[in-house]
């Protein structure tokens, strides 16, 4: 069987060669915590759970077995990470799961950040479009923040998505037109 | 209703997410409707800002506060190992396989060695039957040598030529 580049290295540290795990460490360490970042929003928190996540992967290496792309069980790492530690702090007032699939459903809506908390002018004013992004983020639900994140930034196809958000295809379409159609409305004075 | 159906493909539209044919389909109508256009337009300036986004930097001091990590969960996975009388998750594992095996024996003793073995073995009918026969051969044996001096008398009175059987006793 083939494995991509990054399954192969993990399986030469999981063989002993520690060298490989140093190139794995150096390339995911920005993309972990970009990610984690732009799923909080804490940098603080974003350096401590991408430590986390590489921690998990090296104390993997015992028992990995490549199931999926590499990168697909690093961000379901993550994204379970990141999941938890919004449950663990109360930065909204309902559970979500990864694999929970009502995501339409209110209650499953996060409410990390209230959407009214800040206007499109206010941050305008106040912050540069980085700044409006991070907020406009933070009122995405999880699923849709997810899906885009890893679509836009970690350059994840969709069918990868799908697997690190254990969904279909399908769903991970709907969920980044979505998150498109969200973040484009709270950051239309800035795409004009 | 269907510029509704395609704007949903529009963000899979620019990521070459969909088949050649849809692709070919949202093309023709991106061509004829400039609504779908405008918003695909939008969709693409919101990738391209967001794209500029500049990355965020580990700090200095990641990897070694990483390194830092994995020293404390190696050292305290090597303690473990260290002291494997005291590891509980093997402690627990010889317990099981030692609870097994008594187990075991206690159950292969009552199974060879007593009744129980034998009804769990399906053989006690069989057996009853054959100490049934047993018995009732031995009755015989012993209700022929109880009349065994009736057959002696029998048998002399015979060779003597008495005829003087008597008539009430048979065997």
């Amino acid at each position: 069987m083939r494995y991509d580049r990054d399954t192969q290295l993990m399986l030469a540290f999981k063989r002993g060669d520690k060298k490989s795990f140093d190139i794995l460490f150096k390339r995911y360490s920005v993309l972990l915590i970009n990610y984690i970042y732009r799923f909080l929003g804490s940098r603080h928190k974003a350096e401590e759970l991408a430590q986390e996540v590489l921690l998990k992967i090296y104390l993997a290496k015992d028992t990995y077995r490549p199931k999926a792309k590499f990168s697909t069980w690093v961000y379901r790492i993550a994204t379970n990470a990141c999941l938890n530690e919004l449950r663990r702090h109360e930065y909204h007032h309902h559970s979500v799961s990864l694999d929970a699939s009502g995501e339409e459903n209110p209650v499953n809506r996060k409410v990390w950040m209230d959407d009214q908390a800040f206007t499109p002018e206010q941050s305008m004013e106040k912050r540069g479009f980085e700044e409006a992004f991070k907020e406009a983020l933070k009122t995405l639900p999880e699923r849709q923040k997810a899906a885009f994140l890893l679509n836009r930034f970690q350059n994840a196809s969709y069918s990868e998505v799908a697997g690190a958000l254990s969904c279909s295809v399908a769903s991970v379409k709907s969920l980044i037109h979505r998150a498109t159609v969200g973040l484009k409305d709270k950051l239309k004075d800035y795409i004009i | 209703m269907k510029c509704r159906k395609l704007k949903d493909s529009l963000s899979a539209y620019i990521s070459e997410e969909l088949s050649e044919r849809q692709m070919s389909r949202m093309s023709r109508h991106l061509a004829t409707c400039s609504a779908c256009a405008g918003e695909l337009a939008s969709f693409k300036r919101l990738y391209e800002r967001i794209d500029a986004v500049p990355q965020v930097l580990p700090s200095d001091d990641f990897e070694e506060r990483f390194w830092r990590k994995v020293k404390d969960a190696d050292a305290g996975s090597s303690s473990v190992k260290a002291l494997p009388l005291f590891d509980w998750t093997l402690g627990f594992k010889w317990g099981v396989s030692v609870a097994v095996a008594v187990v075991v024996m206690v159950g292969a003793y009552f199974y060879l060695h007593t009744s129980y073995g034998d009804k769990a073995r399906g053989k006690s009918e069989i057996a009853e039957m054959a100490d049934i026969d047993r018995y009732l051969e031995f009755y015989k044996n012993y209700e022929v040598i109880k009349k065994m001096d009736f057959l002696i008398k029998l048998e002399k009175d015979k060779s003597l030529g008495d005829n003087n059987l008597p008539e009430n006793r048979t065997l």
